[in-house]
């Protein structure tokens, strides 16, 4: 007779076996991801440079 | 959380969703005001970069950017069904990958103070499946008092070194270990 921990493993193992979970949330419609916007070395150095200077200039500073 | 946690596997809550390799896993948790919340298990990618073979072990809700807000607070119905359940994925991730170890960060002396009584409490159920160790992060070195260096350390030539947690054991909380490594037995 199954106990319940192995039914708790045979539970578990039917929903991994769907494989269901998203390891992060899809995005949005509209949304955009750091990923999609900073393609080239020259977007990410330009990126970059924007969090620096905003780092450095913090609102009501 | 004035209620002892007992960990059992046998009362935890269903895993709703997971990956296939059980590195992420769903349940949904019940709230002491009577709503639910999702609430996400993730096991990192890669090892801890100084301890081969230790994986993070996270949990909590998750963020609009999918990630896991492990400082939220949530004032959940029953802490023994969420811990299980944590712990029971964790049980059975490294029931598939033998030669790992998950460690789970205490974040702040708070939790760390909480998951080392859970862990004393429940000793004797968690010792049929786990070794436990202990780690403290950071050396505390207060010979120099407040002329100490910024930095007094060679950290390459500094290794971690995590504890076995035995029954009973008694430690200072000042001293106690901020992060917990659970290695299948």
């Amino acid at each position: 007779m199954e106990t319940i921990l192995e039914k708790k493993i045979r539970e578990l193992d039917e929903v991994a076996k769907r494989n269901e979970a998203k390891p992060a949330r899809p995005l949005r419609p509209g949304q955009s991801s750091l990923h999609d916007i900073i393609r080239t070395p020259e977007q990410a150095e330009r990126f970059m440079r924007l969090m620096k200077f905003a780092a450095e200039n913090p609102p009501n500073s | 959380m004035a209620v002892p946690v007992i960990l059992n596997f046998d009362t935890s809550y269903k895993v709703e969703k997971a990956t296939d390799d059980l590195k992420n896993g769903f349940f949904t948790t019940e709230l002491q005001e009577g709503g639910k919340e999702s609430l996400k298990i993730e096991i990192s990618k890669n090892p801890h970069e100084l301890m081969p073979g230790v994986y993070n072990l996270g949990f909590g809700p998750v963020t609009e950017d999918g990630r896991i807000n492990d400082k939220a607070e949530l004032p959940h119905r029953d802490y023994s069904k969420v811990f299980s359940t944590i712990l029971f994925l964790g049980y059975r991730y490294m029931v598939k990958n033998p030669d790992h170890m998950l460690g789970i960060d205490g974040s702040d002396n708070r939790r760390a103070v909480l998951y080392f009584r859970m862990l004393q409490r429940n000793y004797d159920y968690l010792d049929n499946y786990f070794e436990i160790f202990g780690l403290k992060y950071y050396v505390r070195m207060t010979r120099f008092g407040k002329r100490q260096y910024d930095n007094p350390f060679d950290f390459a030539d500094v290794l971690p070194s995590p504890e076995k947690i035995i029954k009973n054991m008694r430690i200072r909380l000042e001293w106690l270990y901020n992060y917990f490594i659970f290695k299948l037995k």
